[in-house]
């Protein structure tokens, strides 16, 4: 279990790194995308902020992945961006689905390893 | 110390609550707003899930607030929905930055009051070792 936990997490750390540095470096050309996804996206693109905000969250959480530090923290930060992932995936592009469910679901079993230390969010 | 948290916690729970409700319910006037912020706003339509789950988690976060049952979990599950309400406003739509400045300090504000219930999310070993 423990070893399954390292494994996931640091796979998940490289794939977090590998979208954050591929998108900041620009280092692949934009996908033509179609229908709702190219709206969405544009709408995204318009926004300003949330590209780079999303970002930057997965690099911070990529580099904690991969280090083993500050897990705790991180994996509840990669929440939010796991969940729009797996979102954005099921309803409007189909052929993303096997990376975004294993990022989901390997995010939730990280939650699960640790999850002695979130017992105390459960008070009221 | 404690009535300000009530306090606060009351009226946010409310505003968020409010803000549910008039979306499910379709009160919300169509604002008239510059060109980006109709982009993002035709693009969120155009995901499909985003706007129907985040005013459902806005609704349980709300009535959680307001109860003040789980404030340190629903601290946390609203969190990411106040920094986006206020990463918008402040970009796109200026005139509801104190609404959003309001929530989002509020929330941290909340975050606070209860910082010791978050303290096990930072030491470097779990409670318990896993097996």
């Amino acid at each position: 279990m423990r070893i399954a936990a390292i494994i996931i997490r640091s796979l998940i750390g490289l794939l977090l790194l590998f979208a954050s540095i591929s998108y900041f470096l620009h280092l692949f050309p934009e996908p033509p995308l179609t229908g709702n996804m190219k709206i969405f996206n544009d709408g995204l693109k318009a926004s300003g902020y949330l590209m780079p905000l999303v970002k930057i969250i997965e690099l911070i959480c990529g580099l904690s992945f991969v280090t083993g530090k500050f897990n705790k923290f991180t994996f509840i930060l990669l929440m939010p961006v796991s969940v729009n992932i797996i979102c954005t995936h099921l309803f409007l592009a189909p052929e993303g689905i096997p990376v975004a469910g294993f990022l989901f679901l390997g995010n939730i079993f990280l939650l699960y390893s640790k999850w002695d230390s979130y017992k105390s969010l459960f008070t009221a | 110390m404690k009535t300000a948290t009530f306090f606060i916690r009351t009226v946010i729970g409310l505003l968020l609550i409010s803000m549910s409700i008039a979306y499910f319910l379709n009160l919300m006037p169509e604002l008239e707003s510059t060109e980006n912020f109709k982009a993002f706003h035709v693009g969120l339509i155009s995901s499909v899930y985003l706007m129907p789950l985040i005013k459902t988690i806005i609704l349980i976060c709300g009535i959680s607030y307001l109860l003040g049952q789980y404030v340190v979990l629903t601290n946390i599950i609203i969190l990411p929905v106040t920094t986006n309400i206020l990463f918008i406003d402040f970009f796109l739509n200026p005139n509801g930055l104190p609404l959003a400045l309001f929530i989002f300090l509020g929330n941290l504000f909340l975050f606070y009051a209860h910082r010791k219930s978050y303290k096990n999310l930072f030491t470097r070993k779990s409670v318990m070792h896993f097996d």
